[in-house]
């Protein structure tokens, strides 16, 4: 039984990445992807049984953090953030954590990271499982 | 939001003060009789409706009740033929004090005055009005009479009474919604004409509800100021004196300028954005096709403000959703006003979206009625909150609480939030069930307040009760009061390394810091609350990859305890603090992973590049290795903007561009126009910018969605940036530099391996020039068999081989230099990482006296040797074995009030002495394992009680840090270090004999028949003497002996050994360096290997 995941990113590009990484776990399967916030909170009443969230933060209409404030209230899928912005210790990063981020993962070379799976793939797998396994 | 607010209540400050300066002139020209009277009064007049104006949009209506009244005494004077007395003029002056200390205060505070102290002024004013009229003066009590009996004292006040009350019904109250915003901040230009001819100055902010919804119209009125005020006399003059007030000319360009002002435009689009978010927001949560109710106001507000605007397509596309109201409107209707906004907001307002920030979760996206989802919770609560805090004291008590109280709680809190569907709150008040102990219990409670903060920080739209305990302000509260808990835990969790996986000891440090945060949160420390979450995710990235936190986190987040510590005692104590060292902390934290990742800072990178500042925060360390990379290989950088979302071909094409190897992608980062998001790439190329525009026009021949932007020129000189980010402040570096203190480690044992091996290198030059070759030559040719050499040929092999001698010693000559250099170099190495002990002591003052208060008592701390230089580890050893005596002695039955410590340092340790005035204690068992640790290691811990009273700690901390205990000896000129375990003795004499089976190797005779065979280390420059007094060690591995010829026995030591690696693993006798004490480098004998060797 594979974990449901949504994948929230405004780059179409990177959604596909994205895509093609969770096709590469078969622990792990894309039921939804939205391209901002509020997209995703409108499809989040379908999926009661979400189990995770791949998120960016800088998206139109509404962002990820505003999308985490909201989401938290209504889903019990993990949240991990997935951004260009959130490298380690940064303040965007920090900002994530306080608005009750499960994860955080910064993409490896911006917005649109074509090696997200060679240079993040450990960390982002390692960080999914353990938050679907908390 | 709250930047708009800042904007307008300095804008309030200073028109008020204009005002009351114009009063204050124009009362002061009336009184000395000088120029046009009436001028004066008009002058007079309007400046007290301007202040009238402004206090009453920001909602402060003893303010405005008094400003109010001064202007109708003016009115009297100025349009009813009212004799301007002396007594008028003197209750104006006194009304101006007292309205600019309404000012002062309000300005501060944000918030109404207290009517009382003004009270005697109203009384006053009205009774001179009473005389102006012809009327009886009111009785002074006459301002404490209900609302209902003034009303009908004077009918007309009535309908004024009723203006003011919807006014003020409109009026924002502590937090102003976007809306009110705009309103007072148009207000504050209430200078301007009206619109409309037959509206007066207050019109212009508080009528024409015929654009307000019924509901608001139906608001119920706060309790309006309780004094029946006169009819405003008609003001004939308003719209000329209003013209007047705007400026003259530029009023008459009309209130479309008011968009001009940049302020105003924000806030117009601000106000814009917030309610088409509002509206979304509503449309998203609404069931089924029905509109609700809530849609209608948000629009009428908006299009209220753009009436003022003369937005005339807003206002028709805002009223024409109006009208759905009546028609019976449904989602769909909401979906087309919310796109038509977006549509006029691109026109009129630009499309550029403002910069995601951090802050941008403040935006009101609450859902309509959110306010009173979010009373009522908390409402429903409260009884929970009393169970919460009975049971709790109960526990904090010792009383026993039974497992069916928690489920009680559980299930009360349970049954209480499930009905308001926020999943966390639920799931975290389940938890009240399994949390029997009172640290779990406490842990579940904070848990739950902050499931509860969350759901307020959505639906708090501000303006709620000010008697409403939210629970985000329950949270900072108990964090605030048990801030010096949280850090002490945070340091027992630090100090014991947090070994192991990440899950045992994670969940514990984030709660802690989670406190933390709220403490900070509670004083307002932004930074510090930035610095805590930060710090929090970088642990938690070390948790997920199963790592340990390395000695810069740790390091880091004891630096970030120490700094709170003093942070919060500073404000406990109601001082400022210094927050400077949390900003350097808090940047230390966005940069360490560049650190670890061994490239330079995102910073330095963007000063090469000249890089556009919206890329700073998309670079990552994959990022600035890969942009030094290219710029090491010289390529060329660019940016390109790419719309990548809307062609699906040419994304394909370029990321194959990009990935192909004819150019790289550094990173990319977002930009929005409108609400479509593009790409700025910056890429690297060989190629130069005429062919890189040529690949993407060839990439995308239309040029439209694929451009060069600009092309970036490499600047190699960032030597300023790189110094800057160095050369951090001196007393962050003393401390907190980690980073830089593990460098400094790794540089010293660098220098010291070198220093070793040069060492090894000089002794073997010098054993080389100090060989007779020719005598060599003539024994092995006569031990061959070989006749001897002829004269001759002696003299010219003499004269080759003293040649080759001459080059062997300018060799060890020049040895000798380097041998000094490097030693300088060493010496260098060890004073980059020493520091004054100054620098734990200061600090030391602050956590005896924090540390002291905590416990209830007062206790001072003074010191003596501050400027000892200490090795930085040390002084880390030193500052955590004196926090921890000092905290036993301030446990203590009767607690030390003074400390005295003196600090020396000898050759091969550190001497401390505290003596205090307190009683003999027991010791902690922290205090004896520390203390057993450190005897263990040759140094002292222990306290002596003094004669005449008081406690002295006696504290030794040898001076070397790690692993190996030996035996530090010379040779020559070079240390070595002799493992302990292997000595067997020390021996001086000078009896040897040679043994002829052993190849007339000599033998020390130690005893009558024992005799150990003598071992001259081969890198050693010395020699056995053949007579007199030579001092060996003598050492043993399994059943063999050897003597060991030195020259000096400079003492034992702990040493910290580092292995030879490379050709230097070849040097016989030897397994590694070590520092030593002062920083000098010893090499390390093997004994097994000397052993194999022979």
């Amino acid at each position: 039984m594979a974990y449901k995941v949504m994948v929230v990113d405004d780059a179409a590009m990177m959604r596909l990445y994205i895509s093609s990484f969770l096709n590469s776990l078969p622990d792990f399967k894309m039921v939804a992807q939205a391209s901002n916030g509020q997209e995703a909170l409108d499809k989040l009443s379908d999926l009661p049984d979400l189990d995770l969230i791949l998120l960016d933060i800088e998206m139109p209409v509404m962002d990820g953090l505003e999308f985490l404030r909201h989401a938290k209230l209504k889903t019990r899928a993990k949240i991990c953030m997935l951004s260009s912005v959130t490298v380690s210790g940064s303040p965007l990063a920090a900002k994530a954590r306080e608005l009750g981020a499960d994860g955080v993962v910064a993409k490896p070379s911006g917005t649109v990271s074509h090696d997200l799976e060679e240079k993040t793939g450990d960390e982002l797998r390692s960080v999914m499982r353990s938050l679907v396994a908390a | 939001m709250s930047d708009e607010m800042d904007e307008i209540w300095e804008l309030y400050a200073d028109d008020g003060a204009q005002a009351l300066d114009a009063m204050e002139m124009a009362l002061e020209a009336l009184q000395a009789g000088e120029g046009d009277q009436a001028e004066h009064i008009g002058a007079l007049f309007r400046a007290v409706h301007t202040f009238k104006g402004n206090s009453r949009v920001l909602g402060l209506s003893t303010v405005e009740s008094r400003a109010h009244l001064s202007e109708d005494l003016i009115g009297l004077v100025r349009d009813e033929g009212a004799e301007l007395t002396e007594e008028i003029i003197d209750v104006l002056i006194e009304s101006g004090d007292i309205l600019r200390g309404m000012l002062d205060e309000t300005a501060v505070s944000r918030a109404d005055v207290a009517p009382e102290p003004s009270e005697h002024l109203m009384d006053r004013l009205r009774a001179v009005i009473a005389v102006c009229k012809g009327e009886e003066p009111p009785a002074a009590a006459a301002s404490d009479a209900p609302a209902e009996e003034k009303a009908e004292e004077t009918p007309e006040s009535v309908a004024e009474a009723d203006d003011e009350s919807e006014a003020e019904a409109e009026a924002p109250a502590a937090a102003p919604a976007a809306n009110d915003a705009m309103f007072a901040a148009m207000a504050s230009l209430n200078d301007l004409p009206e619109p409309s001819g037959d509206r007066d100055d207050d019109d212009f902010f508080d009528d024409d509800h015929g654009d307000r919804s019924e509901e608001e119209l139906a608001e119920p009125e706060p309790a309006p100021e309780p004094e029946p005020e006169p009819e405003p006399a008609p003001e004939p003059e308003k719209t000329e004196a209003a013209a007047e007030d705007a400026g003259g000319e530029e009023a008459d360009s009309g209130l479309t300028r008011l968009l001009d002002d940049p302020v105003y435009l924000k806030i117009f689009t601000d106000m814009v954005v917030s309610t088409i978010d509002d509206l979304s927001l509503i449309r998203d949560v609404a069931d089924g096709e029905e509109l609700p109710e809530g849609a209608f106001p948000k629009a009428s507000s908006l299009c209220y403000a753009c009436e003022q605007l003369d937005l005339t397509e807003w206002v028709e596309t805002l009223q024409a959703f109006e009208a759905k109201k009546s028609e019976g409107g449904t989602l769909s209707d909401l979906g087309g006003l919310i796109e038509s906004l977006q549509k006029l907001k691109a026109a009129d307002l630009g499309g550029d979206e403002p910069e995601p920030e951090p802050e941008a979760e403040e935006a009101d996206t609450a859902p309509a009625g959110s306010n009173d989802t979010l009373v009522s919770l908390i409402n429903d609560l409260e009884e929970v909150f009393e169970d919460i805090n009975q049971l709790t004291a109960r526990m904090e008590a010792g009383q026993a609480v039974e497992a069916q109280e928690f489920n009680d709680l559980s299930d009360k809190a349970v049954k209480v939030v499930t009905p308001y569907e926020f999943i966390r709150v639920t799931e975290a008040a389940m938890g009240f069930a399994d949390s029997h102990k009172l640290k779990d219990f406490r842990s579940v409670e904070l848990k739950f307040y902050e499931e509860l903060a969350s759901v307020e920080g959505v639906l708090n739209k501000g303006g709620l009760p000010e008697d409403l305990m939210l629970p985000s302000q329950r949270l900072k509260n108990w964090c605030s009061e048990h801030i010096f808990d949280t850090l002490r835990d945070l340091r027992i969790g630090l100090d014991s390394g947090h070994k192991g996986s990440g899950s045992t000891w994670f969940p514990e440090f984030e709660q802690l810091m989670r406190r933390a945060f709220n403490a900070s949160a509670y004083y307002e420390i932004e930074t510090a609350s930035q610095l805590t979450m930060a710090l929090v995710d970088l642990f938690a990235r070390t948790r997920v990859s199963s790592q340990s936190p390395d000695v810069i986190l740790i390091q880091m987040a004891r630096g970030f305890v120490d700094t709170m510590e003093l942070v919060f005692d500073a404000l406990t104590q109601g001082d400022t603090p210094d927050i400077a060292k949390i900003e350097a902390l808090f940047e230390e934290a966005a940069n360490v992973s560049f650190l670890a990742s061994g490239v330079v800072t995102a910073r330095s990178i963007e000063q090469k590049l000249g890089l556009p500042k919206e890329f700073h925060r998309v670079l990552s360390p994959e990022s600035v290795k890969s942009a030094q990379s290219c710029i090491d290989n010289g390529l060329h950088f660019f940016i390109l903007t790419c719309d990548l979302n809307e062609d699906d071909k040419l994304a394909e094409n370029f990321l194959d561009w990009i990935s192909s190897g004819k150019a790289k992608m550094i990173t990319n980062v977002t930009v929005f126009v409108d609400d479509k998001t593009i790409f700025d790439f910056l890429i690297a190329a060989p190629m130069t910018e005429d062919i890189v525009a040529e690949a993407v026009s060839h990439l995308d021949p239309s040029g439209k969605k694929l451009t060069l932007k600009m092309a970036l020129e490499v600047v190699e000189e960032a030597a300023p940036v790189a110094a800057a980010e160095t050369a951090a402040s001196a007393e962050d570096a003393q401390i907190f530099a980690s980073g830089a203190m593990t460098e400094n480690l790794k540089l010293l044992e660098a220098v010291g391996e070198i220093s070793a091996a040069q060492s090894m290198i000089g002794a073997m030059l010098h054993k080389a020039s100090t060989r007779d070759l020719l005598y060599e030559v003539q024994t092995k040719m006569a031990e061959a068999g070989l006749p001897e050499l002829p004269l001759r040929a002696r003299g010219v092999l003499r004269g080759v081989f003293e040649e080759y001698l001459t080059e062997i010693q300018a060799i060890n000559e020049a040895e000798a230099q380097l041998s000094s250099q490097l030693s300088q170099l060493q010496e260098e190495s060890v004073s980059m990482r020493s520091r004054p002990a100054e620098v734990i002591l200061r600090p030391m003052q602050t956590f005896v006296s924090t540390e002291a208060r905590k416990l209830g008592s007062s206790a001072q701390f003074s010191y003596v040797g501050g400027e000892c230089s200490l090795d930085q580890l040390v002084l880390e050893e030193v500052r955590g074995l004196l926090k921890l005596a000092i905290s036993d002695r301030l446990r203590a039955k009767e607690p030390p009030s003074k400390f005295f410590l003196a600090i020396d340092r000898e050759e091969d340790r550190v001497r401390v002495e505290i003596t205090d005035n307190g009683k003999e204690c027991a010791l902690s068992d922290d205090f004896k394992a520390a203390s057993h640790e450190l005897t263990r290691r040759k140094g002292v811990m222990r306290f002596v009680t003094l004669p005449n009273g008081g406690v002295r700690l006696m504290l030794e901390v040898p001076l070397h840090t790690i692993v190996l205990e030996g035996m530090v000896v010379k040779i020559g000129d070079v240390r070595y270090v002799l493992p302990i375990e292997s000595i067997q003795r020390i021996h001086q004499g000078s009896k040897t004999v040679p043994i002829k089976a052993a190849g007339n190797r000599r033998m020390l005779v130690v005893d009558d028949n024992d005799y150990v065979p003598i071992r001259v280390l081969s890198s050693a420059r010395t020699q056995v003497h053949s007579s007199g007094q030579q001092l060996y060690v003598i050492v043993r591995n399994n059943a063999s002996r050897m003597a060991i010829p030195v020259d000096e026995l400079l003492g034992q030591q702990l040493v910290l050994l580092r292995p030879l690696r490379g050709v230097l693993s070849m040097v016989p006798d030897v397994t590694g360096v070590a520092i030593l004490s002062g920083g000098e480098i010893g090499m390390v004998v093997s004994v097994s290997r000397i052993e194999a060797a022979a």
